[in-house]
């Protein structure tokens, strides 16, 4: 074989073991990246529904607006008497409910949670829900809200 | 002679095409990371900071302390209840008055989110006030 093509052989070796490293490279990039988006969407969605909940529990009294005298009525929970305002006779009427159903009628089935109330200097006044795992990671998002003439924080905190 | 010449025309010429592809290879990457990225942006941190200045603005005025038009007393409300990793500033206009600037730190931020919102409440006397706050991250 003439040196010409004894170089011309090696020159299509190295562009094909070229090809084959950035085909390698594109698809391990690829996958990673494929991961790396769903994780984040998994979690952003996580966190919407963390949001929304929160909003959902310290502003709205829920339906019916009693619900707390007859939890087998209730359609939806709002843990409010007005806005930014949570009652204590909700908070007690919500312990009572199961898990699943609450869950459920909160529209938050898919992911856990767990419901936590606390006075302003820690003291916790309310927990309800599944414990946090601790080998998952977990959203965990704090709102401020009256209760009984004093100032609370209520965090929720969701996990997969 | 003439093909020597021919020869490097011809190197020239695959030379520019392998810089082009590259360059237009390279423009495609540039491209395809900034869609991602600005894809992968989230929003929902700096909704739930505004979130955060509602509520507190919001509660300020639930304990009436808003209505007392006091700096003192809505600065000692504003820092108890505003979470630690917040800084917050609260303009109150009133109608009739001068308007008051209170706030839990030197300065807003130039380059990082600030939130913002406004409550209407009234002051004692009935004045109609606006509460105009931001809120931003440490």
């Amino acid at each position: 074989m003439s040196r010409k093509s004894q170089i011309t052989v090696l020159d299509l070796f190295i562009s094909f073991g070229m090809a084959s490293l950035l085909v390698v490279f594109i698809v391990l990039g690829w996958n990673s990246y494929t991961n790396l988006l769903a994780r984040g969407q998994r979690e952003k969605f996580i966190e919407l529904q963390a949001m929304q909940t929160l909003d959902l529990l310290i502003k709205s009294p829920g339906e019916p607006v009693d619900w707390e005298k007859n939890i087998a009525s209730s359609e939806v929970f709002g843990l409010a008497m007005s806005d930014r305002n949570i009652s204590q006779k909700k908070l007690d009427a919500l312990s009572l409910s199961s898990y699943n159903q609450t869950s459920r009628m909160l529209g938050i089935d898919l992911v856990d949670f767990q419901l936590l109330v606390r006075h302003m200097n820690g003291t916790e006044l309310f927990r309800y829900g599944k414990a946090l795992p601790a080998n998952k990671p977990v959203i965990t998002l704090q709102r401020l809200a009256g209760h009984q003439n004093t100032t609370a924080t209520v965090e929720i905190a969701m996990w997969e | 002679m003439m093909e020597k010449k021919f020869r490097y025309k011809k190197a020239f010429l695959f030379s520019i095409d392998a810089l082009s592809a590259v360059t237009v290879l390279f423009l495609f990457f540039i491209a395809g990371v900034f869609y991602v990225a600005k894809a992968n942006e989230d929003p929902l941190p700096e909704l739930h900071t505004i979130r955060v200045g509602a509520d507190v603005t919001a509660l300020l005025d639930y304990q009436g302390t808003l209505a007392s038009l006091s700096q003192e007393n809505i600065s000692i409300s504003m820092r108890t209840l505003l979470p630690v990793q917040y800084e917050m500033a609260l303009k109150l206009d009133c109608s009739g008055k001068d308007p008051l600037t209170i706030e839990t730190s030197e300065e807003a931020p130039i380059n990082r989110f600030i939130g913002s919102g406004r409550r209407v409440f009234l002051a004692q006397g009935l004045v109609p006030c606006i509460a105009e706050y931001q809120i931003w991250l440490h």
